[in-house]
């Protein structure tokens, strides 16, 4: 509409908010806006990527556990806080580093739920307390069963599965995850990988799991 | 709407392939961010601005939504219209929480009619103050559908989609919240001569 032109009125409203949506048409919201989601997308990003490299690491330990419970292999080292009650040695894996998640077959992962764990005594399984509540909370004092074990710390244990029926025995399964697994979840480590603890009920299924931090070694 | 380049499938619509970016952006895909920020984030800041008058208010109102998309986008169905309606009906739920409440809006007396041209002898500035002053000032029931129809140009079915309401209510809407700025609009004038 030009200046001092005189028209329809409603003519001239329709013009007048062309006008303005022209005027506000190349509005658009600062940078630090999509900064600001754009750190939202790589945080979801991660998260996913960290919980896919503990549930892979969760499935390749039962297989190992399937693996190693079905060939009759000799046991590395027992763990003697793993069950409660009893004299119990539960299994233990010494299989190297987990793979990538691609190599991981189904029928080897039925097979490990399905087979009845190496001891048949019943019993309850209960991640282990602390024994001496001065050594404080999660440390493990070291054991003879294996000079890997000497020096390490226990860290608290993350319990899920919780609806799944107690389990009458279980077994600790030693595993490693990457580095950068582990740090997601504000454990460092020193090395490429990081070992963590997986307990598995009878029936095959994970219950719990802990990371373990290597100390460094003394020298007398 | 035009489909998305990057995604271009003849055998898929345009809501089809808006629907797949936004399950890759679920999955933590920053092209996908892009992709939808490019498109959508304009028109949604506009629509905030006009509807709020304030620019930090519009910025949150961006900020929101997205944020919202990005943690959980599940609400969208491809099948019942465009991404961009879905995301201006985000946007209106954002503002009208921010609006302070209006009562009675739907109550107001009927406008009487302009006769004269309330634009006459007024350069550019001055109507674009003018026009802006008096939307600013329309309910936000009527701000919306002029926000949406006249100022973002939406057809009278998308923003009827957008507002959850009859064609016809945005039809009946339009027409009075166009008289009731031609009345302010008057009065603002003579008040100001």
């Amino acid at each position: 509409m030009r200046n001092g032109m005189k028209g329809n009125p409603e003519e001239s409203l329709l013009r007048a908010l062309a006008e303005l949506a022209d005027e506000t048409g190349l509005g658009m919201a600062p940078e630090r806006v999509r900064q600001r989601l754009r750190y939202e997308v790589r945080a979801k990003a991660h998260r996913r990527w960290a919980i896919a490299g503990l549930a892979a690491a969760a499935v390749l330990s039962a297989i190992v556990f399937g693996i190693t419970t079905r060939s009759g292999l000799s046991v590395a080292s027992p763990h003697p806080q793993a069950v409660a009650q009893g004299n119990r040695a539960p299994v233990t894996s010494t299989a190297p580093p987990a793979p990538v998640a691609s190599a991981v077959h189904k029928p080897e992962l039925q097979a490990a739920v399905r087979t009845p764990a190496a001891n048949p005594e019943p019993g309850s399984a209960r991640l282990p307390l602390p024994s001496n509540p001065k050594r404080g909370k999660g440390i493990r004092p070291p054991t003879a069963a294996g000079d890997w074990r000497r020096g390490e710390v226990v860290l608290s244990p993350w319990y899920f599965n919780t609806a799944l029926p107690p389990s009458a025995r279980s077994v600790m399964v030693r595993s490693e995850v990457d580095a950068r697994t582990a740090m997601r979840f504000g454990v460092v480590s020193a090395g490429g990988t990081a070992p963590v603890e997986i307990l598995f009920g009878e029936d095959g299924l994970p219950r719990a799991m802990r990371f373990v931090r290597r100390l460094p070694v003394q020298q007398n | 709407m035009a489909p998305f380049k990057s995604e271009s499938n003849p055998s898929e619509t345009g809501q089809e392939q808006e629907a797949k970016v936004l399950k890759r952006l679920q999955a933590g895909d920053e092209r996908a961010f892009e992709t939808l920020y490019e498109r959508h984030m304009p028109p949604v800041y506009r629509y905030a601005l006009r509807m709020t008058g304030s620019p930090a208010d519009a910025d949150d109102v961006v900020q929101e939504l997205f944020l919202a998309l990005i943690r959980d986008a599940r609400g969208y169905d491809p099948a019942r219209g465009e991404l961009r309606s879905y995301l201006y009906g985000m946007a209106r739920r954002l503002i009208l929480r921010r609006l302070p409440a209006e009562t009675a809006t739907e109550e107001e007396p009927p406008e009487p009619g302009v006769k004269d041209d309330p634009f006459e002898r007024l350069d550019l500035e001055q109507r674009l103050g003018l026009v802006r002053m008096a939307v600013a000032a329309l309910p936000a029931t009527y701000r919306e559908v002029v926000a949406l129809c006249d100022l973002e140009e939406l057809s009278y079915e998308d923003a009827a989609t957008t507002l959850g309401c009859a064609v016809g209510t945005v039809r009946s809407r339009l027409h009075r919240a166009r008289a009731m700025l031609l009345n302010r609009m008057e009065r603002r004038k003579c008040g100001t001569a």
